[in-house]
Order: C-alpha cells, then sequence, then structure tokens
C-alpha cells in the first residue's frame, strides 16, 4: 500500500541519467599517444577481443567480445589502458573501434621513444629467464659461450625480462 | 561469500512470489536487491559478474569508509526485509500454495543426496560452513534449519539465511583486519586438489588437476554444482502433485539450469 505514495524505486532513465560508481568496469579506453603496441593485451585477452597490428599502427577491439575482465589493462607495461564506466552502447552489428597509435619519432624501432634494452654483462649470469620469458623471442642467450644478443626490430620494450631478471641487470633506458 | 548469498535468497524469493502469481511482492524483493547489487558495483565494478578473485586472494581492496557505508546499507536492507518475511511467513494466501506442498521427509533428502537449504528444511543439519574453512568459527554461525520440510519450511531456511548473513558481513566488517589483500603465488604446480563450498543453493564440489610435472596448465577442471545434486529430490517431490504446484516444486530447489551438469 505505502508503494502508492512512495516515489519510484526505478530511475526515469535515458531522461535522468545514470550516475555511475567509480568502479564500475564498462568498456576499455586507450591512451593512444602512450601506446608502445607491444601486443601484451591481446596476449593476455582472454577472449581475443584486441588486436594489435604494428604494421599498420592499430590497436582495435571488438567490443561485443569485450568482458570487461580488466586483464589488458593490468598486465599493459604503459598503463595506457583504463576501464572507463558506462557501457557499450547496443549495437545491430559487432562494433570493433580502431585506434590509430601514433608514431613515435625515434629512428631504430616501430616502438616507443623511450629508449632501448640494455643489459649490464658484468652482472649478466646467462641464466635465460629473459629469452624464455621474451613475449617477442628478441633475446638469444647462450650459457655455454656467455653471449647474450639482442634482436632490436622485434624489441618491444614491454619490460617483461627486466622484471624476470633475477640479477636486475637488464634496463631500457 | 554471504554478500552474494543474500542476493541469491532475495532473488530467489523474487522468482517464488512471481512463481504464485504475486507480482508486486516479486518486484519489492528485487528493489531490496537492488542494494546490494550497487554493493557489488561500489567494491567489484560489477553488479553480478565481478572479476575480483586472483590466483592468492582478491584483486581490489575495500577502505574503511565503504565498509562503514556498506554496513548500513545492510541494516536498510534487513529493516525492508522485514516487512517482506511477514507476508512470505504469515500471509494466507501465500501458505496455501506453499505449505504441504513438495513434502521432502528427512529419509528421503538423505537417500536423494539434497544439498544446501532444500536438506535443511526437512531437517538435516548439513552445512558446509561448519566444517571449519573460511573464517566462519571467528563471525560466529549456526545453520538454519526447519523440519517441515516443506516449500514453507525452504522459504523459511532461506528467509532466516538472509538474516544470518547480514549479521555474519556485520561482525566480519567489524573484524577485519587490515592487511595485504592477496600472497604472491609464484611457480608451477601439479598434482590434485578438491574443495567444498557452501554456495548459496547448497554444497558446490571444485576439483583442480594438473599434469604430474609441474607446469602453468591444468589437466582438469571440474565444478559439481548444487543445482545438479537436488535436481533427485525435485522430481520426487514432482509424482503425484497437483499442476497448479509444479512451478512451487521446481522453484523450491533454487534451480539454476546454467549450473546444471556444467
Amino acid at each position: 500500500m505505502g508503494s502508492l505514495f512512495k516515489k519510484p524505486a526505478t530511475l526515469m532513465y535515458p531522461v535522468v541519467p545514470r550516475e555511475w560508481q567509480e568502479r564500475t568496469r564498462g568498456h576499455i579506453d586507450i591512451n593512444e599517444p602512450e601506446c608502445i603496441l607491444c601486443g601484451m593485451c591481446m596476449r593476455k585477452c582472454p577472449t581475443n577481443a584486441i588486436t594489435v597490428d604494428r604494421n599498420a599502427h592499430t590497436w582495435s577491439i571488438e567490443r561485443m567480445k569485450c568482458i570487461q575482465c580488466g586483464c589488458c589493462t593490468y598486465n599493459c607495461p604503459k598503463n595506457c589502458l583504463t576501464m572507463a564506466q558506462t557501457y557499450t552502447a547496443p549495437s545491430v552489428t559487432k562494433t570493433v573501434d580502431t585506434f590509430d597509435i601514433p608514431q613515435k619519432e625515434k629512428a631504430g624501432s616501430s616502438a616507443s621513444a623511450d629508449g632501448k634494452l640494455q643489459n649490464n654483462v658484468e652482472e649478466c649470469i646467462y641464466c635465460g629467464l629473459c629469452a624464455k620469458n621474451c613475449p617477442q623471442e628478441a633475446i638469444t642467450v647462450d650459457r655455454k659461450e656467455k653471449s647474450w644478443e639482442l634482436d632490436e626490430e622485434k624489441c618491444v620494450k614491454c619490460g617483461l625480462c627486466t622484471e624476470k631478471c633475477p640479477k636486475k641487470c637488464l634496463e631500457i633506458k | 561469500m554471504n554478500c552474494p548469498r543474500v542476493h541469491s535468497h532475495l532473488l530467489w524469493l523474487g522468482l517464488l512470489a512471481d512463481g504464485f502469481g504475486f507480482e508486486s511482492l516479486f518486484n519489492h524483493c528485487w528493489r531490496v536487491r537492488e542494494s546490494i547489487l550497487d554493493i557489488f558495483e561500489e567494491t567489484t565494478g560489477g553488479r553480478v559478474i565481478f572479476s575480483v578473485c586472483t590466483v592468492g586472494g582478491v584483486r581490489k581492496d575495500i577502505d574503511n569508509a565503504t565498509l562503514r557505508a556498506i554496513s548500513e546499507k545492510l541494516e536498510e536492507v534487513k529493516r525492508e526485509t522485514q516487512k517482506l518475511t511477514g507476508v512470505f511467513i504469515n500471509d494466507t494466501s501465500v501458505k496455501n500454495r506453499l505449505c504441504g506442498v513438495g513434502y521432502l521427509s528427512k529419509e528421503d533428502a538423505v537417500d536423494l543426496c539434497t544439498v544446501g537449504p532444500m536438506a535443511r528444511a526437512s531437517g538435516i543439519v548439513q552445512d558446509i560452513r561448519l566444517t571449519g574453512n573460511g573464517v566462519y568459527d571467528e563471525i560466529g554461525f549456526e545453520p538454519c534449519v526447519e523440519t517441515a520440510g516443506d516449500c514453507w519450511a525452504r522459504c523459511k531456511v532461506r528467509i532466516d539465511e538472509i538474516y544470518a548473513s547480514i549479521d555474519m558481513i556485520q561482525t566480519a566488517i567489524d573484524k577485519i583486519p587490515d592487511t595485504e589483500i592477496a600472497v604472491p603465488v609464484k611457480g608451477n604446480f601439479s598434482g590434485e586438489f578438491a574443495l567444498r563450498m557452501e554456495q548459496p543453493r547448497g554444497e558446490a564440489f571444485y576439483y583442480a588437476k594438473g599434469f604430474d610435472e609441474p607446469t602453468k596448465f591444468m589437466e582438469r577442471m571440474r565444478v559439481r554444482t548444487p543445482t545438479n545434486m537436488n535436481i533427485p529430490a525435485m522430481v520426487k517431490t514432482l509424482q503425484g502433485c497437483d499442476l497448479a504446484d509444479v512451478p512451487m516444486n521446481v522453484l523450491t530447489i533454487d534451480p539454476c539450469i546454467s549450473c546444471t551438469e556444467r
């Protein structure tokens, strides 16, 4: 009976806009200038919703495949992916949003202008963890020959090797 | 785990009311449930899918101000639920649809391996929270048991569990320590592990098996859900019942059809 005299519990959406909570997982946003096209998000996405094309310099996401889990945001080495609050707009077609990633100025690599991966060979113990964890297989380590080689063309400066190195002798500078 | 339990039981109460045609009661139950969904969205980011569990703990922390706000919101939920309880337990038209319907004796419940509120309403004191996993011994837990064994008793058990869960959440909020939210887990795994947990619908059984040599991959993962265990009991209660009682008997096990045989 009281319901007759109280105001409705429902929101008169869309006339009254919805107030989103701070942590609401709505959709993924990308900060294009920071992206280094390393492709970590593409590898970690459980539904393969993200496509990173290094040659075309684009980052695209299939909105209907994205499950808003946030894995890409946790794994991005440059923290350029964020979870925004508003839900993907309804659509009759499967929306694919493509973003152009601006080319970085430094020559020699199509990725970040942040410098290159360097190894302090005096500390290096040639354990090979960097090579095993490199998603691009850009590092070659030979324990017997005590050699450490980097293919700079392949390196995307994701920083995984620097995290895995037990001697902390790898640095991107 | 207890917030989803409150949510699940409120959802079920709404569906039960919808099942016997009491649409306005259904809408009121779901209106109260919206407060719980707001709590989920505030803390995890999602209303039904949370995505906060990780190996070693949880991903997101909750600060003290939010915990206090949750506690106050739950007081409001408790007050609202008390108004609904009166209708479910005492209203004549509701009792006509629930009392004596779908009777399951204690012996049948044991033979048919019923779990959760379905078993507790037939007098079986069975709740995985009594086995000591989790912190239930610290926040105080008593299982809610009825003996009538009919749909009304199952409704009463679930309503009692809502209040019990709200009390446990508030106790946990008072006692929660200010420590890490996750522990680092390194290395690969092998072997097998099994765990039983008390979900809102009953006992769920989780089984994970790795390979013989430690790897980062699992060989097998299986979840046996409680709805699966309660289906034989539902079939037993459906035998010889009136046509109008069929929705009551089906709803009374709190069926999650999508969970059945995952």
